[in-house]
């Protein structure tokens, strides 16, 4: 372990944003030469403002002599600037708009690790988040819309957002208030009221999966839970428990859903019907085997057949244009950000800390799992983004949220202080 | 709290490692069969890109080939609808059938370091061309055994028993490839019988007597002494309550007398005497109730699993739930022109690159040996004698020996189907012959012309 202060970790950081800037510079040169224009856009501006905002936080993480983790900005970053290359080849147009995200992204990351650096002050407030997040589902289950089968956007004007991003968060905020609050209780295993608000915890996942038919969402909220519970108790029967009251919801659902039904059936053989319910898989999977180990190259690809490839699918690109290369090392970005998390939670010297480092770890480590493995028919299809990487405003600023809070608890835990 | 977060770590490592594991399976070990999957719609786009490799005949003659006109490139079949179900053919309407199918990945130049080279050939905007297929068939023959089926509907399998190549693969109707955009309300209208339908290895039929080629086998198989024996014909056999026929009551006979008059009665209760196992075993050894490794796909002819002394009684003379494709019937017969050995079938003798490289080349091997020298000779001299003075005296040919077995399937449809298998010359047969005529009655005389006609050509060169 680094553990050396806030001035060698920022400059290993200016090291490592060597990656992503080259990542961008090679998207520039594609932009430049695959005569894939937006209108009102150049790509040399493109470039200067994603460089000057990457290099931007990076100063201002230096200036500002923040101790956070010097991996994850780079690895935030690669995973960004490859999304943004994908998304030009796959649609300029939404591009462009994801160039604009990233920036307000950014900022809510230097926002976070400027402004609320000592985390420990906004987990005084459990209850708040809790009442934000069920407030947040509430709005969306009234008045939220329904984009491929899950009711989980809120339009507003021509603005679409999906809450459940940040009920995600929210959910980890509130749980590391009150696991740490209550985990005497919890491991000696007495009292019954401290269940009740872990239960109602459950009760949302299980409602997100009903009544929004975000299965997604759910199975990430539920390990999330799950994990926090584990790392709050070290018991696992709690876990185990759980797992099995979710199953058991689940079978019952199953039973009760013919979407779901349909949703395992055509995970179960997609080959079946290859051109209805089965489609946007079968075409992944040969998207993926037209890939093959060494991929067709940036843009030779032919992945935007498949339904949502820019958003749930774009891990499909990357692996057939990159290779088996390419979506490996994708996954290998994640589970390195992952390690970096689990890091961020070793060394925190707070169980508040432990508990939000390690549940915001799962949740963004888990998302990208179970996105990749999904599209690659490894589990069952559950339509969310793949984070830092899909094109989704509310994913990728939530996203940044996440990263920012990461480096508030790694730089309290390296002990210097704000 | 930390053991916690490292447990944590390690099952996030497990979960990271199985994707990576089977992202390896599906992109390196399941990419290549994805790639060429008919769903994958950058097959039609290398189609257009790429000139689609030529399909030969054993002697040379073209049987597909890709004319380009006015930058567009054309398919043509010069045999027409002799070679139709056989070759197949590819269209960005009707998609693709046969070998343009089966054999997609060849044709198109697509399989292992090709694929890198024609893509980079594509990238600099050069033409790339696929690799050529030539085949073990012959044209001559496959056309005069479309003709003789023309107008009837049937299958023509002809193979070379010592190596397995396949010379004829013939099926009935037919249609034209190279228009098949005028035909295809034709082809696809119920009365016309299905012309896209490969008989030859997609048709199941009853095999009628020609199944008592099977059913001898195991009888000699488990007692020689059968071929001494007498048996006796009244002309029906009493299988619990259950009444087997033959066409007149064969009175006394020996066993080649059973299979020169094909008697029932006689295969029946050698059957019954043998009993169900082991006449489901040599079925299977002769390739029933198994799927076939072939260029083509094909459906695979089947033995009923469970055989009560009924079931076992009709089986055994290819009646009942039993059902084989003409290959089927071509490769039990070519198992006992080649002395018990049956090799594998195939089609596709060499695959030649553009440059004139020959990329792979068939091997002949030995697919199962099914049963004794011994006894398939005898089986064999059982079917000179047919042709001589039995039921398939219309197979003759002047000056060469030929052994041959008829069959007269019943079946719901109408008149039986006509079968004949045949082999020649009998002493060393280089050719073995399947027929099957559907409603023409009786093998002997709707199926051994064909045949004959067949042999007699293919033996005269």
């Amino acid at each position: 372990m680094i553990n050396t202060g806030a001035g060698t970790g920022r400059r290993r950081e200016t090291a490592l944003l060597a990656w992503p800037s080259l990542i961008l510079i090679a998207g520039y040169g594609y932009m430049a030469s695959s005569g894939l224009h937006h209108p009102g856009w150049q790509p040399a501006y493109a470039l200067a403002l994603l460089l000057g905002g990457f290099w931007g936080v990076h100063l201002i993480l230096q200036v500002t002599r923040h101790g956070g983790d010097e991996f994850l900005l780079p690895l935030a970053a690669v995973l960004t600037t490859l999304g943004l290359t994908f998304l030009f080849r796959l649609d300029p147009g939404l591009a462009y708009r994801q160039i604009i995200w990233t920036i307000l992204g950014l900022l809510v990351l230097v926002v976070v690790t400027t402004g609320f650096r000592d985390y420990q002050r906004l987990e005084q407030y459990p209850y708040l988040f809790l009442s934000l997040g069920l407030f947040f589902l509430a709005f969306t289950v009234v008045a939220g819309t329904r984009i491929g089968g899950a009711k989980s956007w809120v339009t507003l004007g021509s603005f679409q957002m999906q809450p459940v991003e940040a009920v995600k968060v929210l959910m980890v905020m509130y749980l590391t208030g009150y696991l740490s609050d209550k985990r005497e209780l919890l491991v000696q295993g007495v009292g019954r009221p401290t269940w009740g608000p872990l239960l109602a915890a459950t009760a949302m996942a299980v409602l997100l999966l009903v009544i929004q038919r975000d299965l997604g969402s759910a199975l990430i909220l539920l390990a999330t839970f799950l994990a926090m519970l584990y790392l709050a108790t070290g018991k696992r029967r709690y876990v185990a428990a759980g797992g099995g009251l979710f199953t058991l919801g689940a079978v019952l659902a199953y039973r009760l859903f013919p979407y779901l039904r349909v949703r395992i059936a055509v995970w179960l053989n997609p080959w079946t019907d290859p051109a209805g319910a089965g489609y946007q898989i079968v075409q992944a999977l040969i998207a993926l085997g037209s890939g093959g180990v060494f991929g067709t190259g940036l843009g030779l690809g032919h992945s935007q057949v498949i339904p949502a490839v820019a958003t749930d699918f774009i891990f499909v690109t990357m692996g057939e244009e990159m290779g088996l290369f390419g979506s490996t090392g994708v996954a290998l970005l994640y589970l390195l950000f992952a390690l970096r998390g689990f890091r961020t939670a070793l060394d925190a010297r707070e169980e508040q800390g432990i508990l939000l480092a390690g549940g915001l770890t799962v949740l963004v480590t888990f998302q990208a799992f179970i996105i990749m493995a999904g599209v690659s028919k490894l589990l069952p299809l559950t339509g969310v983004t793949l984070p830092f990487v899909s094109y989704g405003g509310s994913s990728l600023v939530i996203s940044y949220l996440i990263l920012g809070l990461l480096l508030n608890v790694s730089a309290a835990g390296r002990g210097s202080k704000p | 709290m930390k053991g916690e977060i490292r447990r944590l770590a390690m099952v996030t490592g497990a979960i990271f490692l199985a994707l990576v594991l089977y992202l390896t399976y599906i992109q390196a070990v399941a990419g290549e069969r994805l790639y060429l999957n008919p769903l994958n719609p950058r097959l039609a786009l290398v189609e257009q890109q790429t000139e689609r490799g030529t399909i030969y005949d054993r002697a040379g003659r073209v049987l597909a080939r890709t004319v380009a006109t006015g930058g567009q490139f054309q398919r043509e079949y010069p045999y027409g609808g002799a070679t139709a179900q056989v070759v197949g053919y590819v269209s960005g309407r009707f998609g693709s059938s046969g070998l343009e199918a089966s054999r997609d990945g060849e044709l198109l130049g697509l399989l292992g370091w090709q694929r890198f080279l024609n893509e980079g050939l594509r990238l600099a905007g050069r033409q790339a061309r696929g690799n050529d297929l030539t085949l073990t068939l012959d044209a001559d023959l496959q056309r005069r055994a479309t003709d003789l089926l023309a107008g009837r509907r049937g299958a023509v399998v002809a193979m070379d028993p010592r190596t397995g190549a396949i010379l004829v693969l013939a099926s009935s109707p037919t249609f034209d490839p190279n228009h098949l955009e005028e035909e295809w309300t034709r082809i696809n209208d119920p009365s016309s019988g299905s012309p896209l339908l490969n008989r030859a290895v997609q048709g199941l039929y009853p095999p009628g007597s020609v199944m008592k080629l099977v059913t001898a086998t195991a009888a000699l198989e488990t007692n020689p002494a059968v071929l001494q024996r007498q048996f006796y014909c009244p002309g029906y056999l009493e299988v619990r309550g259950w009444k087997l026929t033959c066409p007149r009551a064969h009175g006394h006979l020996d066993f080649q007398e059973a299979m020169m008059y094909s008697c029932n009665v006689t295969f029946a209760t050698l059957a019954l005497e043998t009993g169900a196992d082991k006449f489901k075993a040599t079925a299977s050894l002769y390739g029933f109730n198994k799927p076939l490794d072939f260029d083509l796909p094909v459906k695979e002819s089947r033995v009923p699993e469970h055989l009560n002394a009924n079931a076992l009684a009709e089986s055994s003379i290819g009646q009942g739930a039993v059902l084989a494709t003409p290959l089927q019937m071509a490769l039990v017969t070519a198992a006992v022109a080649n002395r018990g050995i049956m090799m594998q079938p195939y089609l596709v003798a060499r695959v030649t690159s553009p440059g004139g490289q020959t990329l792979w080349q068939a091997q002949p091997r030995a697919l199962q040996v099914v049963a004794g020298a011994g006894v398939v000779d005898a089986i064999k001299d059982a079917m000179v004698a047919t042709v001589k003075g039995g039921t398939a005296t219309a197979a003759a040919i002047p000056g060469i020996q030929v052994a041959a077995k008829t069959g007269s399937a019943q079946n719901p449809g109408g008149l039986a189907h006509a079968w004949l298998v045949a082999m020649a010359p009998a002493q060393d047969p280089a050719i073995v012959v399947a027929v099957v005529v559907e409603n023409a009655g009786a093998g002997g005389v709707a199926a051994a012309p064909i045949a004959r006609e067949i042999m007699a050509a293919a033996l005269r060169r």
